[in-house]
């Protein structure tokens, strides 16, 4: 049997009223200051790479060249959160009161 | 899906890569090798690849859609090649058998520079995949830059 038409309206999923935000777990200087030693252990592993390297003991260019571009980006990621967080902090220090 | 991820596979792609240019590069110094330390020529060496994924993380995958992919890269196996040795009729040689024959390993030097060019390629394929990769994670960091 043919399903009589119906309306779409009611087909359509009911759109979820505004759920409250849940609050992150951590606070966001932890989960920076979590990042920035990510971003340390990360460079530190590329560091022992190029030194492995440099007196032979790892033959493995690109696997040095692969750690070093991942802390880079990491670096990178950092970086630019800091930059923005730093603006929002100017924007609201330049508020006129 | 982490980017990293990406990173990963590449890696192994290019890990793999350097041991067939390995394997390739044992296969053509010992092309005149004609007693190892078992005292037999030597056996030219292959590289058979085997896909790092297995079936369960295929259907995991499949299942979820999009999970990440590290370690799942191919890994390289090294084997003896089944190539029969060439004889070579030298009576005057150490190794000479009975009849006078020599058995030089099977290594045919078109097929090994035919494979060193491959590998080249295929290493480059994979820095080309690790690139793209880098330059698309370095442009979403762009976002929101440009003013």
């Amino acid at each position: 049997m043919i399903d009589p038409v119906s309306a779409i309206g009611t087909q359509l999923p009911a759109i979820e009223s505004a759920a409250p935000m849940q609050p992150p777990s951590t606070d966001f200087a932890a989960w920076l200051a979590q990042q920035v030693d990510d971003v340390n252990t990360k460079i530190s592993q590329a560091d022992t790479q190029v030194r492995q390297l440099a007196v032979g003991e790892n033959t493995n260019i690109h696997q040095v060249m692969i750690s070093l571009e991942k802390a880079r980006m990491s670096m990178e990621l950092v970086v630019q959160v800091r930059n923005k967080v730093l603006e929002a902090y100017q924007n609201v220090m330049q508020m006129q009161v | 899906m982490d980017i990293s991820s990406i990173f990963d596979i590449s890696a192994a792609g290019m890990n793999l890569e350097r041991q067939r240019l390995e394997v390739s590069a044992l296969n053509l110094a010992n092309a005149n090798t004609t007693r190892g330390a078992d005292g037999l020529p030597f056996t030219p060496l292959q590289v058979v690849v085997r896909s790092g994924m297995s079936p369960f993380d295929a259907v995991v995958n499949a299942l979820s859609g999009g999970a990440s992919l590290t370690g799942s890269g191919p890994v390289g196996e090294v084997q003896a090649a089944d190539v029969p040795p060439r004889q070579v009729y030298e009576p005057g040689h150490p190794d000479a058998d009975a009849n006078g024959f020599v058995s030089y390993p099977g290594v045919n030097p078109v097929s090994e520079m035919v494979r060193l060019i491959a590998v080249t390629r295929a290493y480059e394929a994979n820095v080309r995949v690790f690139n793209a990769g880098r330059a698309m994670a370095m442009k979403a960091l762009d976002i929101g830059s440009g003013r």
